[in-house]
């Protein structure tokens, strides 16, 4: 099997898609200019120079006709609209997803059916025993349940069709209540959102209150209780956009700046590990140190905090001064209490002695 | 020889793409090992593929251009980098044949019920199109439009007397029916557009969102680690020779290999490969071996990995090395897999406000990867492990750094570690410009 193939790339897609195009009887072809602005819209940035030769010159592909008429146009010499059949690389790798625990989500019963029968016979790609993920959370959204499902299936259509629900759920643990709050309310699903490590979804939303903008929530998919469609009316005014502006917002005013020790393969590992996220590096040839500025959602900001303390001495957070208030507290919080220890411990041994 | 978009050998991207994204930090000086005109190529490459993505500074020292790769992963709707599988270089008959033969194959019922033969074919073209190839060449794509090492499969071929008779491959029809019936459902576009992302080879499952004219408008992807798929084609023979239990010879350039300024010399390994280990947290992939020689399990990193090479030959002892692959990867916290592995203790005592922290507790039984818990004190929870390496825990220790009342363990010297450690932390951030 070979994943990396012409026949996938894109000088192949886009003359399927110009031949395609130029083909169409309802068309009297195209122009070079339409020519080009299409291999630049889907082509890389230098596409343009190499293909446009190749699909309109005289020692270039035969694929294009060159009508008479000023200026001169090109039609497709096929006699039908070419689409490339399915390769035996992808129906492998359908074989495999079908099967995963997380179809049933996005797949009604009666498509995953269709899909899996269409695709019988067809050894998987992979299998996931294949893969064994060693440090996922285990608290994992219930992908095989029926009831996370329906309420998966009903978010998400709504998500697709534009229509807002009743959601009532389970506010998380961090106001310290011994038994949850239960939110309800009505929402317009804007985006969903997958984290591999969580082994959840979430689903941003804009909150709506006498159906007009009342923010925005996220909610935990695996801590809804119930979902029923909303009839009242609304205003769905471009709101797209405005999440779009409010998802823009929620990016840190001020980027965290480490420096990295390259001890213990430091600069390596942390730079792996903060790969998700935007980041800007310069590296001391000298001391092998590096400086890293991430950039990261307001809302992530413990979770940064507590990932870079992970590195213990090997990152040091060099700012923004909040960042590094909230480090320091938490340094002195732990020398306090091994302080304590160690007394105690020391108490302890002098008062077994005497 | 002139500058091409295209390439032949996508091992030739994958070493600059990831330090472009990985580290960013590089300039050509730090390429000893290739020439000037090399590195330039590649970049500019890069840039053509991800130009939108692509940053550049100029370093102090006169070290030349730094460029890198920036991406929020948690914004985007797909993975940028699926762009450099779509660079593959090609000749003019290949793309040639591919659209008439396929419309030929497609659209034409063959002279007799087997199908076509290559000189039938070659016949058609300059027939049809006034197209001259020779029959070799038509021979040639034929063949490797059939054979399933390619992965393309587009026909089938079926012995007819003497010559071979190709024909469009019908298996595909049906699942090519069904995805035109589907075609628009946004079922199936939120489907593929999910899978393509989170799952194994996600680049296969972005050639049929093209195929279809998908797209993702509703799914984004948090603590998404989109550098795995430059290390696909690796992950992709692991993966068969996993199934196959088949020996295999490894060429790794781990980082020791990697020491600055220098020409990387690889290290080379032979053995069994068990399985892949991912960590959804480190952004880290990893292929676990049984080395034949030294008789250990070694988990060597997807990313380090130059090539692998297929020996053959099941070893004997496959399943007793496969069950014992299994209890080290139990005993272990993260990559570190030993043969017979011992397990050593660690535990840690932590303040954790019972009443108004309940969620550090849910933190502590979430990710504490089967370890347990329990309460000493008011206030004060024990979490305690035996693991294989309990160094490989240290990390996630050090996350509760402002909890840690004390760590305890068998391996004295990691302990001692954490101790220091938390002493150096505690004099970089006890000053007032620390």
């Amino acid at each position: 099997m070979e994943l990396f193939s012409e026949v996938f790339g894109a000088y192949y897609q886009m003359t399927c898609y110009l031949l395609r195009v130029c083909g169409n009887p309802g068309r009297n072809g195209l122009s070079r200019e339409e020519i080009q602005k299409m291999a630049d819209r889907m082509g890389f940035a230098e596409t343009s120079i190499y293909l446009l030769p190749k699909l309109l010159g005289e020692d270039g592909w035969p694929f294009l006709e060159k009508l008479s008429g000023t200026p001169p146009r090109w039609k497709s010499r096929l006699h039908s609209l070419p689409k490339r059949p399915l390769t035996l690389l992808e129906r492998r790798w359908l074989s495999a997803v079908v099967s995963d625990p997380k179809a049933p989500l996005f797949l009604s019963y009666e498509l995953l059916g269709r899909l899996s029968q269409a695709l019988e016979g067809i050894a998987p790609l992979y299998q996931n025993k294949d893969f064994r993920c060693f440090d996922q959370y285990q608290d994992g959204d219930p992908y095989q349940c029926s009831a996370y499902q329906k309420n998966f299936r009903m978010v998400l259509s709504a998500l697709q069709d534009g229509n807002a629900l009743e959601i009532s759920f389970q506010a998380g643990t961090h106001d310290g209540l011994e038994n949850p709050r239960i939110h309800r309310g009505v929402y317009l699903p804007l985006q969903l959102e997958f984290s591999e490590k969580d082994d959840k979804f979430r689903v941003y939303c804009q909150r709506l209150h006498h159906g007009r903008l009342a923010g925005y929530a996220t909610i935990n998919l695996g801590r809804v209780l119930m979902v029923s469609p909303y009839y009242g009316k609304f205003e769905a005014p471009s709101e797209r956009l405005l999440f779009q502006e409010w998802m823009k917002k929620q990016q840190c005013s001020q980027p965290v700046e480490v420096d990295l020790s390259p001890e213990r393969n430091g600069v390596e590992r942390f730079l792996v590990e903060f790969s998700s996220y935007k980041k800007e590096t310069i590296l001391d040839h000298q001391t092998g140190h590096c400086k890293v500025k991430i950039w990261y959602q307001k809302s992530d900001e413990t979770e940064v905090l507590i990932r870079i303390l992970g590195f213990g001495p090997v990152a040091r957070v060099l700012g923004p001064k909040s960042f590094l208030q909230q480090v320091r507290a938490r340094v002195a919080l732990q020398a306090k209490r091994l302080e304590v220890t160690t007394q105690v411990k020391s108490k302890a041994m002098s008062s077994a002695k005497e | 020889m002139a500058f091409q978009e295209l390439i032949k050998n996508f091992d030739r991207l994958r070493d600059y793409m990831r330090d472009f994204f990985i580290y960013g930090y590089k300039t050509r000086a730090d390429y000893p090992g290739k020439s000037i005109r090399t590195y330039d190529n590649e970049r500019r490459r890069i840039e053509s593929y991800l130009g939108d993505y692509m940053c550049f500074r100029v370093q102090d020292g006169g070290r030349g251009k730094q460029v890198w790769l920036s991406m929020e992963s948690g914004l985007l709707d797909r993975n940028p980098l699926y762009q450099t599988y779509r660079c593959k270089s090609f000749t003019d008959n290949d793309i040639v044949l591919h659209f008439f033969l396929l419309e030929i194959m497609s659209g034409t019922p063959p002279p007799q019920k087997e199908g076509w033969t290559a000189g039938e074919l070659a016949d058609k073209l300059s027939e049809q199109y006034g197209l001259c190839f020779d029959v070799q060449t038509v021979r040639g794509k034929l063949r490797e439009y059939t054979a399933s090492e390619k992965g393309l499969c587009f026909f089938t071929a079926e012995r007819h007397g003497k010559s071979l008779c190709y024909r469009l491959n019908s298996e595909q029809e049906g699942l090519s029916r069904l995805l035109e019936k589907y075609h628009g459902n946004q079922e199936l576009e939120d489907f593929l557009a999910f899978f393509s992302e989170t799952a194994p080879f996600g680049v296969v499952g972005s050639y049929l969102m093209e195929r279809e004219g998908f797209s993702n408008s509703h799914i984004r992807f948090k603590h998404h680690f989109l550098s795995h798929t430059l290390d696909d084609n690796i992950l992709l023979t692991a993966i068969e020779v996993i199934a196959t239990g088949e020996l295999i010879e490894i060429t790794n350039f781990g980082r020791r290999q990697k020491q600055k300024g220098t020409v990387p010399q690889p290290v080379v390994c032979t053995g069994v490969p068990i399985t892949i280990l991912v960590s959804a947290q480190t952004g880290r992939r990893y292929l676990v071996l049984y080395g034949d020689k030294r008789k250990n399990f070694h988990s060597f990193r997807l990313d380090y990995i130059q090539s692998i090479k297929r020996l053959g030959a099941c070893p004997p002892e496959l399943e007793k090395i496969r069950q014992q692959g299994e209890e080290s990867i139990n005993a272990a916290w993260g990559s570190a897999i030993t043969w017979r592995p011992k397990r050593e203790r660690f535990s840690m005592e932590l303040f954790i406000d019972e009443k108004r922290e309940k969620y550090i507790l849910h933190r502590l039984l979430r990710e504490g990867r089967g370890g347990t818990v329990e309460q000493v004190g008011i206030n004060r929870f024990r979490y305690c492990i035996y693991v294989s390496d309990s160094n490989e825990l240290m990390e996630w220790v050090k996350t509760f750094t402002g909890r840690i009342f004390k760590a305890e363990g068998d391996n004295s010297q990691v302990v001692r570690r954490f101790y220091s450690d938390m002493e150096r932390m505690a004099k970089i951030y006890g000053g007032e410009d620390g």
